[in-house]
């Protein structure tokens, strides 16, 4: 292809962007200038009054942090339920496995049971996330009733689905010479893999479930809302009596917890690498 | 040990071994001589079984390798060693880990996992004795990418001594060494093979390295064998007709290479002959 070409067809595709966008902002009626007007204005004063004072009686504080704590937790348990779904998904989903990127001539591969495998994981993990969390929760909270338990399970099968994908997508960056070097000194497949792939791409795969472990916090709040305890359901509860005061200690509370386990969690990803 | 009859091996339209007959007796050690192209690694990738044969047959200790797969490939397998040329160790894993791999092929996938997890003392023990043979004991608990490059081919030696192999092959293991340090190296795969009566072909760009440490010398040229003699029989002539059309040759290994490069099996074979080819004959993005 030329070079004229190229940039031609780079100035379409920027154009029909900005086309898609234009289109979307007159599509969704979105209108910024309402957010300044003199109705809004008075509305949200009004609103930012009933804030004020926000209620710090420790009562009120132990019973938000033992909702933090259970939104933590319910994240941690979760992200570690994905982890083991992911596992699988990642590895049978990565052609290194399945299709033998890796494997040295005169090994079985590229078997038609191993493609079906192959395209089975990847069309599950497909599935798994392209249904948001919290639509998982509001299922399983039907069929678990409420508690962490639909909670964790949601983080499990959309958590699983992600980590499925950015896993196999790791693996296969794998540099493929020293496995096949150890597979030139006899390995059988798992033992390479054990021994040669997994240790190249470990710090990666444990830097991105760090970062699913803090979407999954965040999530967690918000699962709150349909019944999955937590930090998340105590503000639901404030915001159907309209106790703004509450929920201006229950946001701040959250705030904080995320941004400790952000900070956490940056800690330990900069360790890994 | 060895035996090749008419072997060859083709990569899409390039012919990487045409014919080589070669046999090489237990404990023998020979150097593999010729310039880049000529086969030697490919040949190399023949004897440790990572790819087969077009035409002709190999034997190794005996065993007819030809349609041999599964655990009776790998049991072949584990029989030979290999020192890549770009050592191809696990940078992630310790000095330890990696000297470890070398008996992978001996053991289950149970028992390769319990290992890595807790490696038992006892082949701790010997891991360590064959780090301080190659002059690496105080890095036995190191991060192999922490490592020099010159260290990192030591790796590779040990854990090659460490699989205990009846055959060790050596690609190229002295191609960027000075000449000190390649000389260090030669004499510790040479005593390696003495100490424990191992088989071993090195393949060497430098004819005077490749005549002093080995009784016999092959010449490899465009996937034939040229000369095969005593290294005293070995004459000026015989090694400048091996080396005559070189640079040529390295252009077109490159071409090669790119024309053939849909099949996987070439990419290692690719990646390599660009390596080795100057940064002018490298494909640009035209």
């Amino acid at each position: 292809m030329q070079v004229g070409d190229r940039a031609s067809s780079r100035y379409i595709a920027v154009a029909a962007g900005l086309a898609i966008l234009v289109a979307a902002f007159v599509g969704s009626e979105f209108r910024p200038g309402a957010l300044f007007g003199a109705a809004a204005g008075e509305r949200a004063g009004e609103f930012l009054k009933s804030w004020w004072p926000p209620r710090v009686d420790s009562l009120f504080l132990t019973r938000i942090a033992k909702g933090a704590i259970d939104t933590v937790a319910i994240a941690a348990v979760g992200t570690f339920c994905a982890v083991l779904v992911g596992l699988p998904l990642g590895i049978l989903g990565s052609r290194i496995v399945s299709q033998g990127a890796l494997f040295a001539e005169g090994e079985a591969r590229s078997h038609r049971a191993w493609r079906a495998v192959y395209f089975g994981a990847r069309g599950i993990g497909a599935f798994f996330r392209s249904i948001p969390e919290l639509i998982w929760a509001i299922v399983f909270v039907r069929i678990l009733g409420l508690g962490p338990a639909p909670a964790i399970t949601a983080f499990a099968i959309a958590y699983g689905g992600m980590l499925g994908k950015v896993y196999s997508e790791q693996l296969e960056e794998a540099r493929p010479a020293p496995v096949a070097a150890l597979e030139a000194a006899g390995a059988a497949r798992l033992p390479a893999f054990l021994w040669g792939v997994f240790p190249q791409v470990a710090g990666r795969m444990a830097s991105y479930t760090a970062y699913r472990f803090e979407c999954a916090v965040r999530a967690s709040a918000l699962m709150g809302f349909v019944g999955a305890g937590g930090l998340g359901f105590a503000i639901e509860i404030s915001v159907q009596d309209y106790l703004w005061n509450e929920v201006v200690t229950e946001v701040a509370l959250l705030v904080l917890v995320v941004m400790a386990i952000e900070t956490i969690s940056d800690a330990v990803r900069s360790w890994i690498e | 040990m060895i035996r090749l009859d008419g072997a060859g091996r083709s990569f899409g339209r390039s012919i990487a071994l045409a014919r080589v007959d070669l046999a090489v007796r237990s404990g023998e050690r020979v150097a593999l001589v010729g310039p880049s192209g000529a086969g030697k690694t490919t040949l190399f990738r023949v004897l440790n079984l990572s790819i087969r044969l077009d035409r002709g047959s190999y034997a190794l200790d005996g065993l007819a390798t030809a349609g041999v797969r599964g655990r009776p490939l790998r049991a072949a397998r584990s029989r030979v060693a290999t020192i890549h040329q770009h050592h191809d160790v696990v940078g992630r894993l310790s000095v330890l880990k990696n000297i470890l791999a070398g008996r992978l092929g001996r053991w289950n996938g149970a028992r390769a996992a319990r290992i890595f997890l807790a490696p038992p003392e006892s082949l701790i023990e010997e891991a360590r004795a064959v780090a301080d043979r190659v002059g690496l004991r105080q890095k036995l608990f190191q991060r192999t990418d922490r490592l020099s490059g010159g260290e990192r081919q030591r790796v590779a030696i040990a854990r090659a001594i460490f699989q205990d192999a009846r055959l060790i092959l050596a690609d190229e293991p002295v191609a960027s060494l000075d000449p000190s340090r390649a000389e260090e190296i030669l004499s510790l795969l040479v005593a390696s093979s003495k100490q424990d009566g191992r088989t071993l072909i090195v393949s060497i760009h430098q004819p005077a390295l490749a005549k002093r440490w080995f009784e016999r010398v092959v010449g490899l040229k465009e996937g034939l064998v040229a000369f095969d003699l005593p290294a005293r029989e070995v004459g000026d002539e015989r090694l400048s007709i091996l080396f005559a059309g070189v640079e040529d040759r390295d252009v077109r290994d490159v071409r090669d290479a790119r024309d053939v490069r849909n099949t996987r099996d070439l990419r290692d074979l690719e990646e390599h002959e660009q390596k080795i080819a100057r940064p002018a004959c490298r494909p640009t993005d035209v």
